[in-house]
């Protein structure tokens, strides 16, 4: 299967051939060359106008998102409800203050003793009823609340504190405005006595919440001891003696 | 002395021509396509029939060349990295045209006549007869007799066996033989 003599001399002879082009063969070779040229560089225009449409697109996404962050992470903030929860006590007891100045200057009949711990739930309750919302509303809710609290609640808070301490405080002051009139000795004793009885009733009101049935023992005793130790006693003194003198003249008035 | 001097030249002249054209210079390409383009058609013809598709593919396969023409290491002579591609454009060609079939049949290699024969023939009834084979047998008959390609390059060119190859090319020999003879008595005839 070697090339043999005849297949050798065809190749020599093949071998030496040349076959020319057509003229404008080159030309012809010469636009496919041209056309694969500008292809390359258009390809290339248009890779580089799509990786900077892609890079720009990339750097856009990357600042809206930074903004996107910058505007969340306040909203996260959950201390709207923290706040409202630690706080209730410092709110009410701001408010109350303020609600007491108001009540003395505006009644010295019906001095405040103490806040009925519904009052105080009013206002816990509050911030949950917050939760609902969304969270930027809460920022504002926040600022909402404080304003809403400062504008209602002592509203509240005066209508309960003067439907049952007060009540108590009157009824101390017509038993005491009794046993002057029926020419009595009323010694500190006797008001002491009245003065524990009227509050033991407090207490059995405040253990028993007449919504639920049931009151929070623990939080009662935080919320109200303190509260009641100072603001209810001192209260009912200061009631006891502005009518105590109130009595006492009278009465040495209708002797003289 | 004188033809050393003008040896050492051209391989100057070709490898500038050839860094020029990779950089895409038309006019050294335009050279070089000067130079090798009248051989590169006859060897596109030896396969091809047709001279404008012979030409077709001479022109892809010199598109092919200067796309490519980075990558030509200097392995071997250019020219005959030219003729390789040009092998590969022109049989790609075939087989795009039509089907081109490699029959396999048990044959027994019986005494090679050609050997024997005088050939007076010129290169245009050579090519002729090279036309008249079937695609299969005129490929590797030209691959292996003209281009001096061995069996298994063939067997991964055309993606057949060597032995295919062989019986090819042992089925074109016969096929020509019995042409020559024919020619040869038809000649004798006339004259």
């Amino acid at each position: 299967m070697e090339p043999n003599k005849f297949e050798e001399s065809l190749r020599n002879k093949l071998k030496k051939r040349t076959v020319e082009p057509s003229k404008d063969a080159w030309n012809r070779l010469e636009e496919r060359l041209d056309a694969s040229k500008q292809k390359k560089t258009t390809s290339f225009f248009w890779i580089g106008l799509a990786a900077s449409v892609i890079g720009i697109l990339l750097v856009v996404s990357q600042f809206f998102n930074s903004e996107n962050i910058k505007s969340v992470t306040p909203v996260i903030v959950e201390t709207p409800n923290v706040i409202s929860n630690d706080n209730p006590k410092e709110v009410i007891v701001e408010e109350t203050n303020d609600k007491v100045t108001l009540n003395k200057s505006e009644t010295e009949k019906f001095p405040l003793k103490t806040y009925p711990p519904e009052a105080q739930q009013v206002v816990k309750a509050s911030p949950y009823i917050q939760e609902g919302k969304t969270i930027i509303n809460n920022v504002a809710s926040v600022e909402n609340k404080d304003i809403n609290e400062k504008d209602n609640q002592p509203v509240i808070l005066k209508r309960e504190a003067l439907s049952i301490e007060d009540q108590k405080v009157h009824d101390i002051i017509a038993q005491i405005k009794i046993l002057k009139e029926n020419n009595l000795t009323v010694t500190d004793a006797d008001i002491e006595a009245l003065l524990q009885k009227a509050q033991k009733d407090i207490g059995t009101q405040h253990l028993y919440n007449e919504k639920t049935g049931m009151v929070d023992a623990k939080l009662l005793l935080e919320d109200v001891e303190a509260a009641l130790e100072k603001s209810f006693r001192d209260k009912v003194f200061e009631a006891l003696r502005a009518n105590f003198n109130f009595v006492k003249t009278a009465v040495t008035q209708r002797n003289d | 002395m004188k033809q050393l001097l003008k040896v050492i030249q051209l391989y100057k002249n070709e490898n500038t021509l050839l860094d020029k054209a990779i950089k895409n210079d038309r006019e050294a390409q335009h050279v070089l396509f000067e130079m090798h383009a009248p051989k590169m058609l006859s060897v596109c013809r030896y396969y091809i029939k047709d001279i404008q598709n012979a030409e077709e593919v001479m022109l892809n396969g010199f598109f092919k060349m200067f796309s490519n023409l980075k990558n030509f290491k200097g392995e071997g002579s250019f020219e005959g990295w030219i003729r390789k591609i040009m092998v590969r454009e022109s049989i790609s060609f075939l087989r795009q045209q039509k089907h081109v079939e490699f029959p396999v049949e048990t044959i027994h290699y019986e005494k090679d006549y050609t050997n024997n024969i005088n050939t007076n023939i010129e290169v245009e009834e050579i090519q002729q007869l090279i036309d008249e084979l079937p695609e299969g047998y005129k490929i590797v008959f030209v691959m292996y007799a003209i281009e001096g390609y061995k069996h298994h390059e063939i067997a991964s060119m055309l993606n057949i066996t060597e032995g295919t190859s062989k019986s090819q090319l042992f089925k074109a020999r016969i096929m020509l033989q019995q042409k020559i003879i024919n020619l040869n008595k038809t000649s004798y005839g006339t004259k």
